[in-house]
């Protein structure tokens, strides 16, 4: 079974994705990023970044992810804030701990990519 | 050969292609990313009649909206048809009706109310917005009639110093002549369970879509509590107390609430009333939306804040409806 499956597929996602979304807007290390215009498109990006480390479906490539946050000059403390409001998340939903590891585990792959850094 | 006629353009379906892979190859530009049904970037609209509607593989709606069901939207990158299949962009289809103008009355200071006749089969729900032509210039007015209990199509519209359709409407327009509209369109309309607590949020004109709801949810005889803000800056710009008033009148779990921000200024409204910032006023009385519904309609910087201060107080995205107005250009409701 997948992390995705284990955790509940995308019934999990949808009951994650509202307490994530309040989560980064309520913080103000990252709030400016997820704070838009459009409200509907910023929560839908929330949902596929949710899909994305709960290990479901996604054709993401490393070029996406450099491509899609070159332009934000993200540092170490806003991955940090992410990653946090993740586990954070998680937690309120009383997803056991084996499976926060191993959402956070596919948080930290695509870091390199996201702050745009050469892979250490 | 399968084939998707996306704005009129034939395009060749190959077997096991999605919508999406066959326009990309076509040279088509259409916005993805995912690839997955999860992004929602590369939503295109059926540009079918209602009445030969194509058959769908159920992942092509996986995860829309009901509002976005009912606009007959679908992911490109999952809709696998099995017959031939017209799309246009989200937005772009439709054609016009030409429809009498039954009556127009002075509502407010600067806001008309127009009764058209309804053209045969337009189906709409109360709440969503039609468009009206002055030849190729459009402006879209959300529906403030209910399609079960009214006859006509009522819209409020608000008239600017230089609005190039709303001063035309207003002063060369009269009841008898005819005007072109097209639509309906939009996703703000009643969709709430019959238990469920709803709160209506009005500023300026978007009190015809929070009237459209209003009157539909107890059409459709809704038992939850109801609960409507209209905000304003000065007391003369209510309009339409009539109108509200009789929404609470032997509704017990209805209740209205004038909203002004301008101190002294009073009005005899029959209605409750109070001073107050509306974002204040929300932000007090509103704290815990878990499991409610919420419709949020008028201009741009109303509907986005409030919209955020549900959400933050509990509300699910996806209970939140909103119409949110530009005063002019473009395919928002400029009402």
């Amino acid at each position: 079974m997948s992390i995705y499956e284990e955790i509940g597929g995308d019934a999990a996602v949808n009951a994650a994705v509202d307490i994530f979304y309040r989560k980064v807007l309520s913080d103000d290390r990252i709030a400016h990023f997820f704070d838009t215009v459009d409200m509907e498109a910023q929560h839908q990006k929330q949902k596929a970044f949710l899909t994305m480390a709960f290990g479901g479906p996604n054709n993401y490539t490393g070029k996406d992810m450099r491509a899609a946050h070159k332009h934000m000059n993200l540092t170490e403390e806003h991955f940090n804030a992410v990653a946090e409001a993740l586990v954070g998340t998680l937690k309120d939903l009383d997803v056991p701990q084996h499976l926060i590891d191993q959402v956070v585990a596919v948080a930290l792959s695509v870091k390199d990519d996201v702050l745009n850094v050469e892979p250490a | 050969m399968t084939a998707v006629i996306y704005e009129g353009q034939r395009v060749p379906l190959e077997p096991d292609d999605s919508v999406l892979d066959a326009l990309l190859r076509a040279g088509i530009e259409i916005s993805h990313a995912c690839r997955s049904g999860i992004c929602h970037s590369c939503i295109v609209q059926l540009d079918h009649d209602a009445d030969t509607l194509p058959q769908l593989n159920p992942e092509a709606q996986s995860g829309l909206s009901t509002a976005q069901k009912a606009q007959q939207q679908v992911l490109s990158c999952q809709c696998k048809p099995g017959a031939d299949i017209k799309l246009a962009p989200v937005g772009a289809m439709g054609g016009r009706d030409t429809v009498v103008v039954l009556d127009k009355t002075w509502l407010g200071d600067a806001v008309i109310g127009l009764r058209l006749a309804r053209p045969e089969g337009f189906t709409y729900r109360a709440g969503q917005y039609l468009t009206v032509w002055r030849k190729q210039e459009g402006r879209c007015y959300s529906i403030a009639s209910v399609a079960e209990q009214d006859d006509d199509l009522a819209l409020h519209v608000r008239v600017y110093p230089n609005g190039a359709v709303s001063q035309w409407l207003a002063h060369n327009i009269e009841a008898g002549q005819r005007i072109d509209i097209s639509g309906p369109a939009g996703g703000c309309f009643y969709q709430a369970q019959p238990e469920q607590a709803m709160l209506l949020l009005a500023v300026g004109t978007g009190l015809a879509p929070i009237l459209g709801v209003l009157r539909d949810a107890q059409q459709r005889a809704h038992r939850g509590e109801i609960h409507v803000l209209v905000a304003a800056r000065s007391a003369h710009e209510f309009y339409a107390l009539d109108a509200l008033r009789s929404c609470v009148a032997g509704h017990a779990n209805v209740n209205i609430t004038l909203v002004c921000a301008a101190p002294n200024s009073e009005v005899a409204v029959g209605l409750p009333f109070v001073h107050d910032d509306i974002y204040e006023y929300v932000q007090q009385h509103y704290k815990a939306l878990q499991g409610w519904q919420i419709y949020v309609c008028g201009r741009d910087s109303f509907v986005r804040k409030l919209k955020r201060q549900c959400f933050m107080a509990g509300a699910a995205m996806n209970e939140i409806f909103a119409d949110s107005f530009v005063s002019a250009g473009d395919a928002s409701p400029a009402a």
